[in-house]
């Protein structure tokens, strides 16, 4: 069956250089009749101070800092089904795609790394879930996490609408940039 | 009157969908759903204070088994809401199991103490519990039948006290089960 693909670009327009982003970086917004979709890269300050926040070690806050977080915000704003997958979003750079950092991974370097059971679960609720069909008007949240990089990041995200996952939306967002610490 | 065999039948289902179902599943309210009716998985569990709780125990009562953290918004704000609904429902045969996911003592008890200071929950110490009973986001509230099943799921912080959802909880204890 030939399923319907609405492609949707957007650009996210900035004022700053690239090594000037701060906090107050572009937050990226896409919507829709169907869904909202928000990006947010989070600087090292503000991760670091969350998770020291709830109690973290040091040498895990050292960890966080290297990491490039983006805290995706979506929402089904239908009366039917909305269908996240993440292995179907890609984040490419000019040198090519950055690859995701997945749980099992994530996981197997809090093991190495000796942080506590609690602190690994609290970490892993702060993900954004891999997979997930939306009921009716409900939203999530949760971080994505990228090596970090100074270069301009492609997000490609798609997501399917309806219980049959038609149309399939290809949101496109260009300029998304890791944050930095003033 | 004849009944005919098929007939009587369906109308044994009806009875038995009406018996067994508090409300139709359109008539939910917004954020609830209806889950499969399986067995909820038992786990055993402690308060600060080292009470234990058994989900066993709560057999022949509903359960509102909550998953919650104090780093969450929506569960800051919920909070106060399940703990005038907790006090409203007292004489109901529903137990209230609050289940903080991975925090400590100091960190549960400076929370509630701000926001419900009379409200008790229970400590997922690891994280385990929560795993294994995978709640779509935190807060999660399922609603666990009297003989155990998995009945519904409440998506993120509910408005409990709003006539709807009023409407839903007291339907749970108008059915027989």
């Amino acid at each position: 069956m030939l399923k319907a693909r609405i492609s949707i670009l957007i650009l996210v327009i900035t004022g700053f250089y690239p090594g000037m982003m701060h906090a107050a970086a572009a937050t990226p917004d896409f919507e829709n009749d169907q869904f909202r979709l928000h990006l947010s890269p989070r600087t090292p300050n503000q991760i670091a101070a969350f998770y020291t926040g709830r109690g973290f070690p040091p040498f895990a806050i050292d960890e966080v800092r290297k990491l490039c977080f983006i805290t995706v915000g979506l929402r089904n704003k239908s009366n039917d089904l909305l269908w996240l997958d993440l292995s179907n979003w890609r984040f490419t750079t000019s040198e090519g795609e950055l690859k995701r950092y997945l749980r099992p991974a994530l996981k197997q370097h809090w093991q190495e790394l000796g942080l506590e059971k609690r602190f690994q679960a609290t970490f892993r609720w702060t993900l954004m879930p891999e997979k997930l069909d939306f009921r009716p008007y409900e939203g999530e949240g949760g971080n994505i996490i990228l090596p970090r990089t100074d270069k301009p990041i492609t997000v490609t995200a798609s997501i399917a609408a309806g219980k049959d996952k038609a149309p399939i939306y290809d949101v496109k967002i260009e300029n998304v940039y890791c944050a930095v610490d003033p | 009157m004849i009944i005919t065999k098929p007939l009587h039948s369906l109308l044994a289902l009806i009875l038995l969908a009406t018996i067994s179902s508090p409300l139709p599943a359109g008539e939910l309210p917004r954020g609830l759903i209806t889950l499969d009716n399986s067995l909820a998985d038992n786990f055993q569990i402690s308060d600060y204070d080292g009470k234990h709780y058994d989900l066993m125990q709560s057999r022949g009562k509903w359960v509102f088994v909550h998953f919650w953290a104090s780093w969450c918004g929506p569960c800051r704000k919920e909070m106060p809401i399940v703990y005038k609904l907790e006090k409203q429902l007292a004489d109901k045969p529903i137990d209230f199991v609050l289940i903080n996911t991975a925090e400590d003592e100091d960190t549960i008890f400076a929370f509630l103490g701000s926001v419900a200071p009379d409200l008790h929950s229970y400590m997922d110490k690891d994280g385990d519990i929560t795993e294994a009973w995978s709640p779509r986001g935190l807060p999660t509230t399922f609603f666990i039948d009297p003989q155990g099943r998995k009945r519904y799921l409440a998506l993120g912080g509910r408005p409990w006290d709003k006539e709807e959802y009023q409407r839903f909880l007291q339907s749970l204890f108008n059915t027989t089960q």
